[in-house]
């Protein structure tokens, strides 16, 4: 067993990121993502991009960390009332201390979204309500056509996992979702399908960044 | 009159003239849910109801549900 406190942040680095292949993990840590949003969503992709050792996330959510957020969001008992994107440092920082996160607390509107994620190679959309997404992908292709979209539309309910797709909508912008099952119909919001649809979302964005295509 | 929508071949009945009218035909209710590009350049919310579509374009909507 090695012993954590002995080794060097470098020495840990290359252990952390010994199960993937050193080129690729060497692409990601050059790499930027912009997260809008911490929840369901935002928790989870921002932890996958952590694992997967991408250099820098930029994580933008005004929210704090509520009860009804733990049946699916990435955070403990002991966050409660935390600023989600502070919660979600201090989550990431337990296993990867290198990787640089960016905490925005404000909120995400046409007119700030750009500044806020400018510099990033990818956005994932990980917002909560439909006019939210609208707003926001409308806005970063407006403003910013040349960074990679993934969003996410239609998570809810126990419908099949399998349900849910990775649809390329241009050259830069992808849905990831079923499309139709929404939260606000009363479907109610699973760790296990809104996780699937965030998994997707994460897998899709290294891909984007080591030059794959979806 | 026939219009690209998402990839597929759609047919009209009526005249569709802009954007708007297309949303509203479809049955697209909620237009701040409603993100659109025509031929790859996206179209703000505010310029529905001035955008003409036309026969070749290649038009994208995506009706956002929520849940995030």
């Amino acid at each position: 067993m090695i012993d954590i406190n002995k080794i060097s942040e470098d020495e840990y680095a290359e252990l952390f990121l010994s199960r993937q292949p050193i080129e690729k993990s060497k692409i990601l840590k050059r790499a930027c993502v912009g997260i809008a949003g911490a929840g369901g969503l935002g928790s989870v992709v921002a932890e996958n991009l952590a694992r997967a050792g991408v250099g820098k996330l930029i994580v933008a959510d005004f929210d704090r960390v509520e009860p009804s957020n733990l049946n699916r969001q990435r955070f403990s008992l002991s966050q409660l009332g935390m600023l989600k994107v502070a919660a979600l440092t201090e989550n990431i920082k337990k296993f990867n201390p290198f990787t640089e996160l960016v905490e925005i607390s404000e909120k995400i509107t046409s007119s700030n979204c750009v500044q806020i994620f400018e510099n990033c190679h990818v956005i994932a959309e990980c917002l909560d309500r439909a006019e939210e997404k609208a707003m926001f992908v409308s806005s970063i292709r407006k403003y910013a056509p040349d960074m990679y979209v993934a969003a996410v539309s239609g998570i809810a309910g126990i419908n099949s996992g399998s349900e849910i797709l990775i649809r390329k909508l241009s050259d830069k912008l992808y849905i990831i979702g079923d499309m139709k099952s929404d939260s606000e119909k009363g479907e109610g919001l699973f760790a296990t399908r809104v996780g699937i649809a965030a998994s997707m979302q994460a897998h899709l964005i290294l891909r984007l960044i080591l030059g794959e295509e979806d | 009159m026939n219009l690209n929508i998402n990839g597929q071949i759609k047919e009209f009945s009526e005249e569709i003239i802009t954007l708007e009218d297309l949303l509203l035909n479809l049955n697209i209710k909620k237009l701040d849910r409603v993100a659109v590009e025509i031929n790859r350049k996206i179209i703000e919310q505010s310029s529905f109801n001035e955008t003409v579509v036309h026969l070749d374009d290649c038009i994208e909507i995506v009706s956002f549900v929520g849940g995030g």
